[in-house]
């Protein structure tokens, strides 16, 4: 059985038709990339399976683990498995980082049933994760994204993606506005979250980033389909020659 | 409890304010606020004060120093009530406690360099209530209330600041069936400084008008004034602020935000941030919001695996908490969240 399964997938955003037929299967361990030309529905593709409100799936189905999530609340995917890195990550002032992570991780543990970790085994969980990923532990105490850099946002992203531990990750341009550093941090963290019962879709315009993840399988989305599926070398091919050659 | 029978226009101060109640001035001023609706709950009780706290001081007799010319209820209030004073020559914590239901008026003098708190408790409701504050050179005063009564009432600030001195006012409130808080706060000398926090949470159907007047009487002064409020379905909030510089006061720094949520399509808020400047050497910034949650906050929560309604209210109380601190912080936040818990609509 797939992690992922998106067949013939068909959305509306405000009433225009972007995905138009989408066919995609991710196996647990694998790593997939999705790129492709500007308004294409790279970013929708990952906001509709991810229950954004707003996306309209208007034919077609996506399958996590062999059961559908289009009929789950935003909160359920989650629950179910689904973590989406925001291109744009929110700021939300009054409420601290530390705070936000507590809350998610003890829902999620709730959802499964779990208790929830103590206070203290969760500080120490999170302050190691900080530590992988270069952030100050002043960082954990600010607000939500709160004046946070560009690197900062994204970073940030990829703690919530440790310490939130779903089975499917889908970074959405996690590599934009990041410096070489700051790329190779992030890139880290997304390889050491890889496991065989784990699975990344990463959205990106840049064949970089996958020079740090290695995709399995490189997509090219275009006019809402995917048009080119192949391995990593489809990404250089795209570097090289842009997407002319695919699109006419 | 306030006599059934009697109707404000029976009480001592009432033929005054009778014949002001169609001034133009007094009618823009509460055009928010039913004035008549807010007297007729107007009893003749003439409340009472205690006095509790580390700092030491005694509450003793006062003449009436309400200036019922720009507050006319006070001529009621102050009629019904034995004005208190209060003269802080210590540093220290000053509580004063109300301990029964009616009118009070409370003048509190802070001498020269002294710092203190002073902390507004309501063990008792209250129908009206005035405090004039007077802070001396060099004085600092930390001056926080929560009122969580859902009575009618009117309640005035009105304050002085001196030279060097510093007023912070920490204001939080679940508004009720009419309620109307004014604030007057003059920066009478030099390098006087406010600070201004206020934070309103309104269950259905609840009312709150803050109305603030501040006022650089002098140059080199400083006053920021931080407003937020939320309303649920058929609550009604008002923040009317209006900054007043005078022609002198040159160099007069001043900020003004008031930032409203509303959590219902039926819910009202009216925010209205004045500025009147007479100088021509001035920082001055206002600003009002009013707007709804943030969807793509909740959505990033939500996408976090954080349930809609914990969700929302955790964006209700990031909001308010900017400006909650001080003592009343813990009380306040949660009297908020079970005011508007009722988040999802």
């Amino acid at each position: 059985m797939s992690l992922l399964e998106i067949s013939n997938l068909h959305a509306d955003v405000a009433g225009t038709n972007i995905l138009k037929g989408v066919e995609l299967t991710i196996n647990a361990g694998e790593v997939h990339a999705i790129m492709g030309p500007n308004g294409s529905g790279k970013s929708t593709l990952s906001n509709v399976v991810a229950g954004r409100p707003g996306y309209t799936v208007t034919k077609g189905d996506v399958r996590l683990n062999g059961q559908s999530i289009l009929d789950m609340e935003v909160e359920e995917r989650a629950q179910a498995g689904v973590f989406l890195a925001f291109q744009y990550p929110v700021e939300i002032p009054g409420v601290s980082n530390m705070e936000f992570l507590k809350a998610s991780v003890d829902s999620l543990a709730a959802a499964r049933g779990d208790e929830p970790l103590s206070a203290a085994a969760f500080m120490k969980r999170i302050r190691e994760i900080a530590g992988e990923l270069s952030l100050d532990t002043d960082f954990l105490k600010r607000g939500v994204n709160e004046g946070f850099s560009g690197g900062e946002k994204k970073r940030n992203e990829i703690l919530q993606l440790l310490a939130l531990e779903p089975s499917l990750a889908l970074l959405d341009e996690t590599d934009s506005g990041l410096d070489i550093d700051a790329l190779q941090v992030v890139s880290r963290g997304v390889n050491s979250f890889l496991r065989e019962d784990r699975a990344v879709l990463m959205i990106t315009h840049y064949q970089r980033l996958l020079d740090y993840i290695k995709p399995d399988f490189v997509h090219v989305l275009s006019g809402g389909q995917i048009i080119r599926s192949g391995d990593a070398s489809l990404a250089l091919e795209l570097e090289a020659k842009g997407y002319g050659w695919l699109t006419q | 409890m306030a006599d059934a029978m009697s109707t404000w226009e029976s009480l001592p101060g009432a033929d005054a304010l009778a014949a002001r109640l169609d001034e133009g001035r007094v009618r823009e001023a509460w055009k928010y606020t039913p004035l008549r609706r807010l007297l007729n709950t107007f009893s003749s009780e003439p409340g009472g004060w205690e006095l509790a706290g580390t700092g030491e001081a005694q509450l003793t007799p006062s003449p009436d120093q309400t200036d019922s010319a720009s507050f006319p209820l006070g001529l009621i209030s102050a009629q019904a009530c034995s004005p208190r004073q209060l003269v802080i020559s210590t540093s220290g914590d000053y509580e004063v406690r109300t301990i029964a239901f009616g009118h009070q008026q409370l003048n509190v003098f802070v001498e020269a360099g002294v710092h203190a708190r002073l902390i507004e408790r309501y063990p008792s409701p209250f129908q009206s209530q005035i405090i004039n504050i007077t802070l001396e050179a060099g004085a600092h005063l930390s001056h926080e209330r929560l009122c969580t009564h859902s009575n009618s009432l009117w309640h005035l600030t009105d304050v002085s600041i001196g030279k060097d001195a510093h007023y912070q006012l920490m204001h939080y409130a679940l508004g009720g069936d009419t309620q109307r808080f004014d604030c007057r706060i003059k920066l009478a000398g030099a390098h006087a400084t406010l600070l201004f926090d206020s934070a309103c949470a309104l269950a259905s159907g609840r009312h709150h008008d803050l109305t603030l007047e501040v006022v650089h009487e002098v140059p080199d002064c400083q006053s920021t004034i931080r407003a937020h409020a939320v309303a649920q379905a058929k609550a009604k909030s008002t923040c009317i602020g209006r900054i007043h510089i005078v022609p002198d006061a040159q160099r007069s720094n001043a900020n003004l935000s008031c930032r409203n949520l509303l959590l219902a399509d039926n819910a009202e808020v009216n925010a209205k941030p004045e500025l009147e400047i007479y100088a021509d050497d001035v920082r001055c910034a206002h600003g009002a919001t009013v707007g709804r949650l943030d969807e793509d906050a909740l959505f990033y929560l939500r996408s976090r695996g954080i349930g809609e309604r914990q969700a929302r209210q955790t964006l209700v109380r990031a909001f308010l908490a900017q400006t909650v601190k001080g003592d009343f912080a813990t009380e306040a936040l949660a009297a908020f969240d079970e005011a508007v818990h009722d988040t999802q609509n």
